[in-house]
């Protein structure tokens, strides 16, 4: 059970050893197993704009460094940026005299304005734009040229270090002769190698080091004015720290200097197993669309476990514990409680070595498992709490949509199974906590479950269309009292 | 040949640049003037169901989620790129732990499959930033300060001063006067501490910082602060003293001038004064109004007493600013670097998960002289 | 409590409103149902053209120190009281164009000049006094200073008083001699 503002009651645990409610996971159809945000592998999919619901091409977006065009944020409150008119009429030009009588129609004029806190486009002296959208001054970074020279400097430098070590290189190979070979001598070889690589020429790079300015120490360092600290301090003309961060570029300290921020473009994800490559989300590409092309949610394959109630846990006294399960599939599933360290641990088939698979290992082929090392770990199951499982195995009715509009009249109530309706059950099971338990701590009790699942992939020949799934599920039951 | 560079361009895929502050991050691509983005370095962490530091870790393993939550925020919801295939530069401290390093490395090479990094160290990445191959660079930071010699650009480790006097101590002092000033327990939170330092304090010049200590703050305009329902009162004290644990000299002499002169003295003697006339004081904390003529004060001032006296003949100091905004000084540093060689001194991927360690200065297998005897073969 | 209110002739006021005390509405404010206006420490004046909207609530509130005869609350010309607001000053003037956004909250010892904004829940309760263009918004009460006035409701104000008519039953009004809004704060006794 998942909610928005409390803390997640029951938690499954992933393949990867995290413990995430139900609506954080993923399923897999093609390894069958509960993936998370933590063990797949997140790509971005598109660049789309949040207000004007924009789709962007990620070159385009590259271009505009991940800024929207035509949306802008509030550099004050960073609320979005809205565009006003204003009728203006348009100043008579005393040079021109009043010949262009037409001129002197109300001329529509816009500015950008923030609900929020009000803020101006005209208050930090921006001049109206003529057009609706676009067209806004574009500052550029007061340090982009000597940036640039730096960067010329440098690139020259590495491009000469890559020379002499080729050179050095070459000379360790060359056949000491007695005689020069012509391209040797004009250096034409070298020249060649470097037009094939791609470089500029040595005297490009060379003129780039010699040209380069250094950094200047001086012994004066600004200083603050004499009278700084008996002048009145008007915080309103101060930015904050979050102001100035919103624009690393010029990171304004006056708000005066404040310009509107164009407004930072947002990606859909698309997720990927990284077991066996097989997408588990991916999104439709419209920006106004928030359904997904593929989803494979743990919501839409795996039982879900609810709370129904629960008795208080007292250290080495029995209690019960009223569960709900539900089989969001669409097929008949059969369930069966079992303790924890009864899961089977899957044992990673290691497929027969031929020469077809070292050939793709020499050839770097073969799929690089490197990141299982580290992304996935045991979990840690607490084990003061027993869940003494009946031995039964129940099946649960697929998922129907008209069920809700039977009479359900069929019931096999009994100790255990409290009701049944459609896809649901609920159970009832007794609890014993360890005598040792320490009180205040937290009461966490730990089910696996063992369910059949069928593969809605379509089978190939090889692999069976049902299986039979382990998940195990943390209860959160408050806290062991007193 | 343009053409050529253009595709070489768009096949080789910008790298991206990450400064992993303790208060701040700065991520962006190389071979731009500015990161595209500083952030808090924090994320919403859904399991504590509160905003959690990066650097708030007790165990391995809680670093290795912090990270990956973090480089995730980064990623998906400021850059915008795919983290796979894509080489990082990494600015880090010379001083940064190993448990810290390894577990970047294994977050970046294994659960984000970067094509390669490099790790530059802040001391090089800033004077990179000048041009210049010496430079004696002061780094205020959030926790501490660094003073790095780089000479011919590389770092004299053994003359790195660290003292503890980052923005964090300015806080707290800062925090402890407006307690005392406003005669009440105030339950600030950083971030209103944050405020009203960067929006209202000052470092005083030295024949200032005499005259208020001698006088009193009673020349120094007080400011209400805080928005309309708690305010606070910053007296003149407040905004003048907040900086003045970096320039404290107890018995130590453990004040931010005598690290830098501290540094001069351990490093090799042909290179002192050529250092104390390349100094660039950068840094979150440089952007402090004042900050910088403070130190030039005190370092001419403290040339004068003993014990720099004698053992110190340096008569300028000169200083160099940066091109850039002092809180970015490093990354952009590492910028230009990382977009300069276009990722060739980057270590690989395969190269990393070959042994899964990194190069390490402090590490003697890496760091013996090929013909030494230790040395493995 | 005498009531005394006075409603000039284009004022806009709705039968379901409280009003208590000595109160007097310039020509072409408008006072939506459900607002609140009470005068107890003394009359409140309210100048032209504000929009006074459902649930807000205007207090002159008593005061210890009270001034005899009672001081006046002024509420100056194109103010806008957005829903659910809460004026308690009880300086005697505030200014003009200044909007009172939704759910706002206005304590006893803020003075409010002209041009300002008081934005959606903000509290002021300590005190303070808002200078001409201030803004306040947001949870931490951000206060920034705007470069000018905020645009008026004209034409709100224009399409208001056109529709409310047909939808609410309103309040008549009383004096029909247009006065200069100055004299009106005599204390009517």
């Amino acid at each position: 059970m998942a909610y928005l503002v409390q803390p997640d009651y029951v938690k499954y645990v992933c393949s990867c050893g995290q413990m995430k409610p139900i609506t954080n996971l993923y399923f897999c159809r093609h390894c069958l197993k509960i993936r998370c945000g933590f063990c797949i592998c997140h790509e971005v999919d598109s660049h789309y704009c949040a207000n004007c619901l924009e789709n962007m091409p990620s070159s385009e977006a590259r271009l505009k460094k991940n800024r929207c065009s035509s949306c802008f944020d509030c550099p004050s409150c960073f609320h979005t940026l809205s565009t006003r008119a204003t009728m203006v009429q348009p100043r008579q030009d005393p040079a021109s005299g009043d010949a262009k009588v037409e001129n002197k129609q109300p001329k529509k004029m816009y500015y950008l304005s923030c609900f929020n806190c009000r803020w101006t486009s005209r208050d930090v002296g921006i001049p109206d734009q003529p057009v609706a959208s676009g067209g806004w001054p574009e500052r550029v970074n007061p340090f982009a040229n000597r940036f640039a020279q730096l960067m010329e400097y440098y690139k020259a430098i590495a491009q000469q270090e890559k020379q002499e070590k080729l050179d050095k290189e070459r000379k360790k190979f060359a056949i000491r002769g007695n005689y020069i070979t012509l391209t040797d001598k004009t250096g034409l070889t070298g020249a060649m190698a470097r037009n094939r690589a791609g470089m500029p020429s040595s005297e490009s790079t060379s003129s780039a080091i010699a040209n380069f300015v250094l950094s200047q120490a001086t012994e004066e360092v600004e200083e603050l004015p004499d009278d700084y600290h008996s002048r009145e301090v008007n915080l309103k003309m101060i930015t904050t720290m979050p102001q100035r961060l919103a624009s690393p570029e010029w990171q304004a300290q006056q708000v005066s200097r404040l310009q509107p921020i164009a407004r930072p473009l947002s990606v859909k994800r698309s997720q990927r197993c990284r077991q066996c490559d097989h997408n588990l989300t991916k999104p439709e590409y419209n920006p106004g669309s928030i359904k997904f092309k593929i989803e494979l949610l743990a919501f839409y394959h795996v039982p879900e476990v609810k709370i129904i109630s629960y008795e208080t846990i007292k250290p080495g006294v029995t209690s019960a514990l009223l569960l709900k399960l539900t089989n969001p599939t669409a097929h008949e599933m059969q369930i069966q409680l079992i303790q924890p360290n009864e899961v089977p641990e899957i044992e990673e088939k290691e497929e027969p070595k031929n020469i077809e698979k070292s050939l793709e290992k020499s050839l770097n082929l073969e799929k690089d498992m490197s990141w299982k090392s580290v992304v996935e770990r045991k979990p840690t199951l607490p084990s003061a709490i027993k869940v003494n499982n009946p031995e039964l195995t129940f099946t649960l009715a697929q998922r129907d949509d008209a069920a809700e509009y039977d009479d359900d009249s069929h019931h096999d109530t009994n100790d255990i199974i409290l009701w049944r309706k459609s896809n649901k059950l609920a159970l009832r099971l007794q609890l014993t906590a360890d005598e040792n338990a320490k009180v205040g701590l937290p009461a966490v009790a730990v089910v696996a479950l063992q369910y059949t699942y069928r593969n809605t992939v379509p089978p190939t020949s090889t692999q069976p269309r049902d299986h039979t799934l382990y998940t195990t599920v943390t209860i959160d039951l408050g806290i062991v009292s007193q | 040949m343009t053409l050529y560079e253009g595709i070489a361009l768009i096949q080789e895929k910008q790298a991206v640049v990450l400064d992993l502050g303790a208060h701040y991050t700065k991520f962006g691509f190389t071979g731009e003037a500015a990161p595209r983005c500083i952030i808090k370095s924090e994320f919403w962490c859904p399991m504590e169901r509160r905003y959690k530091q990066v650097y708030d870790y007790n165990t391995t393993e809680e670093l290795y989620d912090n990270l990956v939550q973090m480089l995730h925020l980064l990623y998906f919801r400021h850059v915008l790129v795919n983290p796979k295939e894509r080489k990082v530069v990494v600015i880090e401290s010379l001083l940064t732990t190993t448990q810290f390093r390894e577990t970047l490395a294994k977050v970046l090479y294994m659960h984000y499959e970067v094509s390669g990094v490099t790790w530059w160290d802040t001391g090089r990445a800033c004077a990179a930033t000048l041009g210049v191959g010496t430079a004696l660079v002061v780094s205020i930071g959030a926790r501490e300060a660094e003073v790095t010699p780089v000479v011919h650009a590389a770092p004299l480790v053994h003359a790195i001063q660290v003292p503890p006097l980052g923005m964090q101590a300015v806080r707290v002092h800062l925090a402890n006067i407006l307690k005392e000033d406003n005669e009440t327990e105030l339950q600030l939170d950083d971030n209103v501490l944050e405020d009203i330092l960067v929006r209202t304090c000052f470092v005083p010049s030295r024949t200032l910082a005499i005259q208020l200590a001698s006088e009193g703050c009673n020349g120094v305009r007080s400011v209400v602060c805080g928005g309309a329902g708690t305010s606070v009162r910053v007296t003149g004290r407040a905004r003048a003293l907040a900086a003045e644990p970096l320039f404290e000299r107890d018995r130590d002499m453990a004040s931010l001038p005598d690290a830098v002169l501290q540094c001069l003295i351990q490093c090799p003697r042909d290179t002192r004064r050529v250092l104390a006339e390349n100094i660039l004081i950068t840094g979150g904390g440089a952007t402090l109004p004042g900050l910088k003529a403070r130190i030039a004060h005190e370092l001419r001032h403290l040339i004068t007493v003993e014990p720099y006296k004698d053992q110190l003949h340096i008569k300028t100091f000169k200083f160099h600013s940066s091109p850039c905004e002092d809180n970015v000084c490093a990354w952009v540093g590492g910028a230009v670097c990382g977009g300069a060689d276009g990722g060739g001194r980057a270590e690989p991927r395969d190269v990393y998960l070959r042994t899964q360690r990194l190069r390490d200065w402090a590490c003697l297998l890496h760091n013996t002289p090929p013909d030494h005897h230790h040395r493995c073969p | 409590m005498s009531h005394n209110i006075k409603i000039l002739p284009g004022a806009t006021v709705c039968e379901d409103c409280t009003l208590e005390g000595d109160i007097t509405i310039g020509g072409g404010t408008v006072i939506h149902p459900r607002v609140t206006i009470i005068a107890e420490g003394g009359p409140i004046i309210i100048a032209e053209y504000c929009i006074i909207e459902e649930y807000s609530t205007i207090i002159h509130k008593k005061s210890d120190k009270q001034e005899s005869p009672p001081k006046a609350l002024f509420i100056g010309a194109h103010n806008v009281f957005e829903v659910g607001c809460r004026l308690e000053s009880i300086f005697g003037h505030i200014g003009e164009n200044n909007i009172f956004e939704c759910r706002s909250f206005v304590g006893v010892d803020v003075r409010i000049g002209s041009g300002c904004v008081v934005g959606a829940a903000c509290c002021l309760t300590a005190q303070q006094v808002l200078v001409d263009n201030t803004v306040i918004w947001g949870s931490e009460h951000h206060i920034r200073e705007a470069l000018e006035k905020q645009p008026s409701q004209l034409l709100q104000l224009d399409f208001l008083s056109k529709v409310m008519p047909n939808y609410h039953r309103l309040r008549k009004p009383n004096v029909h001699k247009r006065q200069p809004s100055r004299q009106s704060t005599e204390p009517a006794k």
